[in-house]
């Protein structure tokens, strides 16, 4: 299930093809973002990570073993300075608005309800897969191929989530 | 779980990225300055001209597929019974585990039966042309319950349907076709066998048999070819039931599958995943289901079948959403790979059907588009792409017997085909 257009596309970013950018950062922004935004739950932040992840990323292309997983590879990036931001964050703001952080100023931005339940309720493969299959609006086959599982795991991991969600709305009284 | 997923989906635009931050990285990459000059150059303002390129460039693209889609989207089944089910889809009829592995064998044993056979043409042409999983995958409403199509559009789809079509060009009478011509005409005659595997008729059966020393399950698999044969393989399996619910009106299921199938006296390993997911809700419904199934041909040489469905109708709209994917690998590179996606959509009075289809094979990629229209009370297909990286553009013409294909500067040519008289298509 190897991108291998993907692949070409890093590898012509790593001898200096600038243009390759454009094609990687579409096919594989979504997945870093969401992994960030699984732990920063915060829009405004999760941005700026995700544009610290790519800077960084590109600068140590390098790195990457060609042929592997890219997509594995960003998001692993990703989740690093995730952490860090929120190891900082959570040194500047006190622990008990944590929560709520929005509504006291911590945090930038307030997504919608249903999201945030996402990020507290489920586990981050189940959360990744959701958003990219009903907020990406990718097909479950992409997702698949973005990361590396079967399309019948990505949709079974969909399903699981969908009703998670479900049930936990219900029980908050929001449908 | 329609609420959920209309819920996320308005969303997005306050939790998607915004498009500012690719900008940034741009910038940060050092590309801004590139950006600048180039405005210039067309004295345009800088910074912002380059920032366009790519949305004019997305803009035209989305203008291009509206245009395209508007043309070669003409009503494909006729004006009326829009409602109905229009293909009794062979995977709408998986609905159990042993009904997936039976499909999943048939699919990827046709393939390496193929492929054992060392038949010329593509993995599609010798695939569905030989009578194959997406000829019983997409099979049309024959004695099977509810689902049974409308005569006309039944007409169309067998219209579609190129039964046994010769592949060959010595079975081809030109008539003016230059000689690139003629080989455009032989990669559509594989085309259309592969369109004929996809909307054509046929089923897979399965009858259940001891399993062997590895193995506890045993299956005998078998359906008929285009040519009336009957084609067998055997299955030798452990079944996995990984989970599934049904609450109410919501039901899923998730299978998977390890054994070796037996095709025409060799072994192979074969491994798979299914799920299946339906609900209805009042006056709407949404079924869908995901197939992998694999046989492994050596360490690192497979034939891989994937396939996925969605089906939705909502009062006085319904459609269905196929895509499949077939792809062969040898020692961990990709030889060949056929993507097939098709789309019909009903709504009142009107129907729109497209298929595209894609194979990459030895570095060349080949692309298709199928539509089906009415000219002067004649069926013709309407079809568009790129073939040896020339872009074309024919009709073919459904006639008794033949094939008349009619390009763009008015050279045509007459390719056999085989017909019977129940396929003629007489409503126009």
């Amino acid at each position: 299930m190897k991108d291998e257009r993907l692949e070409r596309s890093v590898a012509q970013l790593r001898a200096g093809d600038m243009k390759a950018f454009d094609y990687i950062y579409e096919r594989t922004n979504r997945p870093a973002y969401f992994a960030i935004l699984y732990i920063v739950r915060d829009k405004m932040h999760a941005e700026d990570i995700l544009q610290e992840t790519f800077l960084r990323a590109i600068a140590s292309l390098g790195q990457y073993a060609a042929g592997t997983n890219f997509i594995g590879w960003l998001c692993s990036i990703a989740r690093s300075l995730a952490l860090n931001h929120l190891k900082k964050y959570r040194r500047e703001v006190a622990t008990d608005f944590d929560e709520d952080a929005y509504k006291y100023g911590a945090a930038e931005t307030e997504l919608p309800f249903i999201f945030d339940v996402a990020a507290k309720l489920l586990p981050e493969d189940e959360y990744e897969i959701v958003m990219l299959c009903q907020v990406a609006g990718y097909k479950r086959r992409e997702v698949a191929a973005m990361l590396s599982m079967p399309v019948a795991t990505v949709t079974w991991k969909n399903n699981q989530a969908l009703k998670k969600l479900k049930k936990e709305l219900e029980k908050e009284g929001r449908i | 779980m329609k609420s959920i997923k209309k819920m996320l989906a308005e969303g997005a635009d306050k939790v998607l990225p915004d498009k500012k931050v690719k900008e940034n990285i741009r910038s940060g990459l050092g590309m801004r300055e590139e950006e600048a000059q180039a405005a210039y150059a067309h004295g345009g303002s800088e910074g912002i001209k380059k920032t366009r390129t790519p949305l004019i460039a997305a803009a035209a693209a989305l203008i291009a597929t509206v245009i395209i889609l508007s043309i070669l989207l003409p009503v494909f089944f006729g004006k009326k019974n829009a409602l109905s089910p229009s293909l009794n889809n062979k995977f709408e009829q998986i609905t159990d585990a042993d009904s997936f592995y039976a499909y999943g064998a048939a699919s990827v044993g046709s393939l390496l039966a193929a492929e054992a056979e060392g038949a010329g043409g593509s993995i599609a042409a010798k695939n569905f042309a030989g009578g194959s999983m997406a000829a019983k995958n997409f099979a049309l409403p024959a004695e099977t319950g509810s689902l049974r199509a409308d005569p006309a559009e039944t007409d169309a789809l067998r219209a579609l349907s190129v039964k046994a079509l010769p592949v060959s060009s010595a079975e081809t009478k030109n008539a003016a076709a230059s000689p690139s011509q003629q080989a455009q005409i032989d990669t559509v005659n594989r085309y259309l066998s592969l369109v004929e595997g996809l909307l054509g008729e046929g089923g897979i059966s399965e009858t259940p048999a001891a399993g062997n020393d590895k193995y506890p399950y045993g299956m005998h698999i078998s359906y008929l070819d285009l040519l009336g044969e009957t084609v067998r393989y055997t299955l030798y399996y452990d079944k996995i039931f990984r989970g599934g619910d049904k609450d109410g009106e919501e039901s899923e299921a998730y299978y998977s599958i390890e054994g070796e199938l037996l095709v025409e006296g060799r072994t192979y390993p074969v491994e798979g995943n299914y799920t299946a997911e339906s609900e209805t809700d009042k006056d709407e419904s949404e079924e869908s289901g995901a197939l992998e199934f694999t046989a492994y041909t050596g360490e690192n040489s497979y034939i891989r079948a994937v396939q996925e469905t969605e089906r939705e109708t909502e009062e006085d709209e319904s459609g269905i959403e196929v895509y499949y994917v077939y792809t062969v690998v040898e020692e961990g590179k990709t030889i060949e790979r056929t993507e097939a996606e098709y789309e019909k959509e009903d709504e009142e009075d009107e129907s729109e059907l497209e298929l595209t289809l894609t194979i990459e094979k030895g570095g060349r990629r080949e692309r298709l588009t199928f539509t089906d229209e009415t000219e002067d009370g004649r069926r013709v297909l309407r079809a568009r792409g790129n073939i040896g990286g020339d872009e074309v553009r024919f009709s073919v013409y459904i006639l008794k017997g033949k094939y008349h294909y009619v390009f763009e500067d008015g050279s045509s040519s007459d390719s056999g085909r085989f017909d019977d008289d129940d396929d003629d298509d007489d409503d126009d």
